[in-house]
């Protein structure tokens, strides 16, 4: 099956050959198939000039070398449409590339140089929901009323769940509705970096002149900053500056300001002064809502069985939820159909590392449910058989998938030695290995322990 | 091949036509001119992709043909010809013959198969006079961005409005607005690159004849009797300017034009690096501050007496943003609206509502 681009490109080798080089390069540059119609090739050519001199000069060249590649052509139209200037590099990799057609949309988004506002970062794809509610609300009170209501913002919260998609939002939407407004959004890393820069260029007053003179700073992790004691002492400053001006001041961190630490304390009294909002983790439903919202962008649609299932196994990770979304989708077109319930659960077993979805009580609970134990027998000193087993199995689960320290565990385990905690995960390891049997069980525990979360079973 | 026509004519439209040849590198054949010869008239035609053109001058044929030449030799002979005398063409083989009384030449022609044909529109046509279209576009093409990076505002914006025919530019820093009232033709809005908007203005400046303007979404023909104009247009949508226009005036300032520009030109001497001038209104003086200041140079305070209302205010201003619309206005005194300090300044010739420029502030 020849694709437009193929064709195309064969027809360019053949005529190529029948007419000269300069006139080649003017003419079919930037030239492909926009469509084909019941025999009809739509030709897409950049401008008025070159429809009318392809249609006047070339047409006979071009209708006779697109037959001899696809015998099916009747006839050829003229379109103009828009062409980027790379076209031709993109459609050389769009082959390669086709599979991945669903992301590949993403990538016309490019970021804007004059604010660093990424326009994919708009509201409308922003699913509000009991956990971001309040960042949210407070968001569009600096939309309506910027450098008044609450100047600073600080939003602080986990890593992906929608800080920085927050914060754009917010300066996108202002500079649609002033565009304005001098906006700009820049990391802190990123801040640092330029001040560095401009000290060590002699252009301090030339960072200091360009900083003061926005209406809405957005800086995204702010927590970066810790320790940089002159990036901070400028960041004061330049606070000041523009606080005194009513100018807009958003932060984000994976901190509340309290807690970040190496802060001077001057600059943490200035972003505890206006309003601090966390995002906290999204409910079901709420994830729910955020993979539809994902999935109305491109034109694949999983079953909702999967959805749902999806939306119920990554908990906390917003980023993660859309990373495993793409790659269910990436499968499916790769194998060309839809995936099955079991196949999306081991692509996610695969991709994830389901660690902070379940607690250590958890862990303890369902492994002493599984081997019929109390839960209290797990703290106590016994070194029964069948104790010690579901023990060190507790020991395991929480090393391996929970990343929890050694003495940590021991000390949860009824405060045991954390070298007891090693032993036990060392000897778990090797025994799986041979025993099939305690590997099916572990297996087991897990499925119950990653499948029943969401459900409120636990 | 054979003609003779009067040198004169034939000179002044090659030296038009010269300016868009010479400029693609890749098809060497748009540095010529084309010379149709047919009927009783001769058409020239040179395009360079952006905009073509076709000219017809009448002649005394001989014998008909084609041909092409460089542009730039066949402007730079004409262009060292004088007087008003008759000129003969004709081909011998691969040359033309060029004879006057005094001159006898002979010039290599360029094969011309591969001569762009120009696109045409076939669309319906509305009528206007050539002045108002390019009074309209002088009025504002000086605000349109110079870069190409957003073709958008690398463009002058066109449209209707009821029977007024109106045309923006704005390079986001300032902005101009024309409104001509009673044109009386419908054109679909359009976006003409500034380049080809220049190109427009040198051609169809003092022809007297109608323009038939025609256009499509991609390209926009002009033609009279003697021209055929044809230009690309930018794909895109014009920003919607019309929300920064400030609605309400919080202070306004009248004063001569004279008085503002040459108090402009004493404050450039001493701007800084960021052209920045100062304008101070006190309302209870009745005084109009403009002030700048360069360390390296020194500074400048000029105190102008204006017609003021309204609320004090001090905004400052990049020189070259604030002076480029007076060359175009001919009234001899300007009004100054302010709003706000984050608003932009607007500027129109007082009884001349046809004429509205924006400029934003320079932040301190």
């Amino acid at each position: 099956m020849h694709t437009n681009e193929t064709i195309w490109t064969s027809a360019l080798t053949q005529i190529e050959l029948s007419v000269s080089k300069a006139n080649f390069n003017t003419w079919f540059k930037n030239t492909f198939i926009a469509k084909q119609d019941s025999g009809t090739i739509y030709l897409s050519v950049p401008n008025a000039f070159v429809k009318d001199w392809l249609a006047n000069k070339y047409h006979t060249n071009i209708v006779r070398a697109l037959r001899e590649v696809h015998p099916t052509t009747r006839c050829v139209e003229y379109v103009i449409s828009k062409t980027p200037p790379s076209q031709k590099v993109q459609l050389a990799q769009q082959k390669q590339e086709e599979v991945f057609s669903e992301q590949m949309s993403l990538r016309d988004f490019d970021v804007n140089r004059n604010d660093g506002l990424n326009p994919k970062y708009i509201f409308d794809t922003f699913i509000v929901g009991p956990f971001n509610e309040l960042a949210h609300a407070a968001g569009q009170a600096v939309i309506k009323n910027p450098g008044s209501s609450y100047n600073p913002l600080f939003i602080y919260g986990g890593t992906g769940l929608g800080k920085t998609h927050m914060i754009q939002a917010i300066g996108n939407q202002i500079k649609k509705q002033n565009p304005n407004k001098k906006i700009y959004y820049i990391t802190s890393e990123q801040f640092a970096i330029e001040y560095i820069d401009s000290v060590q260029n002699n252009k301090m007053y030339l960072f200091k002149e360009r900083f003061r003179k926005y209406d809405l700073l957005i800086m995204d992790d702010i927590q970066f900053i810790s320790g940089k004691e002159k990036t901070q002492e400028e960041l004061f400053h330049l606070f000041n500056s523009l606080y005194e001006n009513n100018k807009q001041i958003i932060f984000s961190s994976d901190q509340p300001p309290k807690v970040i630490p190496q802060l001077e304390d001057r600059l943490r009294s200035r972003f505890e002064g206006g309003m601090i909002v966390d995002i906290s983790k999204p409910d079901f439903e709420s994830r729910l809502a955020i993979l539809k919202n994902k999935l109305k962008q491109g034109e694949y649609a999983p079953s909702d069985e999967i959805i749902e299932f999806t939306a119920s196994v990554i908990q906390d990770n917003i980023r993660e939820l859309e990373g495993v979304l793409n790659s269910i989708i990436c499968q499916s077109q790769l194998k060309k159909r839809d995936l099955s319930i079991q196949e999306v659960k081991q692509l996610i077993k695969n991709n994830t590392k389901p660690q902070k979805t379940i607690s250590i009580k958890d862990v303890m609970k369902i492994v002493s449910d599984f081997y019929n134990i109390e839960e209290r027998a797990l703290l106590e000193k016994s070194r029964r058989k069948e104790v010690v087993k579901p023990r060190q199995v507790v020991m395991y689960i929480l090393r391996e998938d929970l990343n929890t320290s050694y003495p940590y565990i021991g000390q949860k385990l009824g405060g045991r030695d954390h070298t007891t905690v090693i032993h036990a995960c060392e000897k778990i390891k090797k025994d799986i290995k041979d025993n099939s049997v305690l590997n099916q069980e572990i297996e087991q525990i897990k499925n119950i322990l990653y499948n029943n979360q969401g459900q409120g079973v636990v | 091949m054979k003609f003779e026509c009067k040198l004169d004519n034939l000179k002044q439209k090659i030296l038009l036509l010269e300016k868009i040849t010479g400029r693609n590198l890749s098809l060497p054949i748009l540095n010529s001119v084309l010379f149709i010869v047919k009927g009783n008239t001769i058409l020239l035609r040179a395009t360079n992709l952006e905009v073509g053109v076709e000219i017809t001058i009448p002649a005394k044929i001989g014998k008909e043909g084609t041909f092409a030449i460089e542009g730039r030799v066949i402007s730079s002979f004409l262009n060292s010809l004088d007087g008003d005398e008759n000129i003969t063409f004709e081909q011998l083989d691969n040359t033309i013959s060029i004879t006057t009384k005094k001159h006898s030449t002979i010039i290599k022609i360029t094969p011309h198969d591969d001569f762009p044909s120009l696109p045409k529109i076939h669309q319906n046509k509305a009528k206007i006079r050539p002045q108002i279209l390019i009074e309209g576009l002088r009025s504002v093409w000086f605000s349109a961005s110079v870069s190409d990076i957003k073709p958008e505002i690398a463009s002058i914006y066109l449209y209707s409005q009821g029977r007024d025919l109106v045309f923006v530019a704005t390079d986001s820093f300032r902005l101009a607005e024309k409104t001509i009232k009673g044109v009386g033709v419908n054109i679909d809005p359009i976006l003409i690159p500034l380049k080809n908007a220049l190109e427009i203005g040198r051609f169809f400046d003092g022809a007297v004849d109608e323009l038939s303007v025609s256009s499509d979404k991609n390209q926009l023909a002009l033609e009279t009797k003697e021209i055929y104009f044809t230009t690309r247009l930018t794909d895109g949508v014009y920003p919607d300017y019309r929300q920064i226009i400030p609605k309400g005036t919080k202070t306004q300032v009248v004063v001569l034009k004279k008085d503002f520009v040459n108090s402009l030109k004493t404050a450039n001497i001493f701007v800084d690096d960021f052209n920045k001038i100062n304008l101070k209104i006190i309302p209870e003086d009745s005084l109009l501050e403009i002030e700048s200041k360069n360390t390296k140079v020194g500074e400048n305070t000029t105190q102008i007496e204006a017609h003021l209302e309204g609320d004090p205010i001090e905004m400052s201003f990049n020189f070259k943003y604030l002076s480029e619309v007076f060359p175009i206005i001919t009234h001899d005194s300007v009004a100054l609206r302010f709003n706000d300090t984050n608003k932009p300044l607007i500027i129109s010739p007082v009884g001349d509502p046809s004429l509205l420029y924006l400029v934003m502030p320079v932040n301190r």
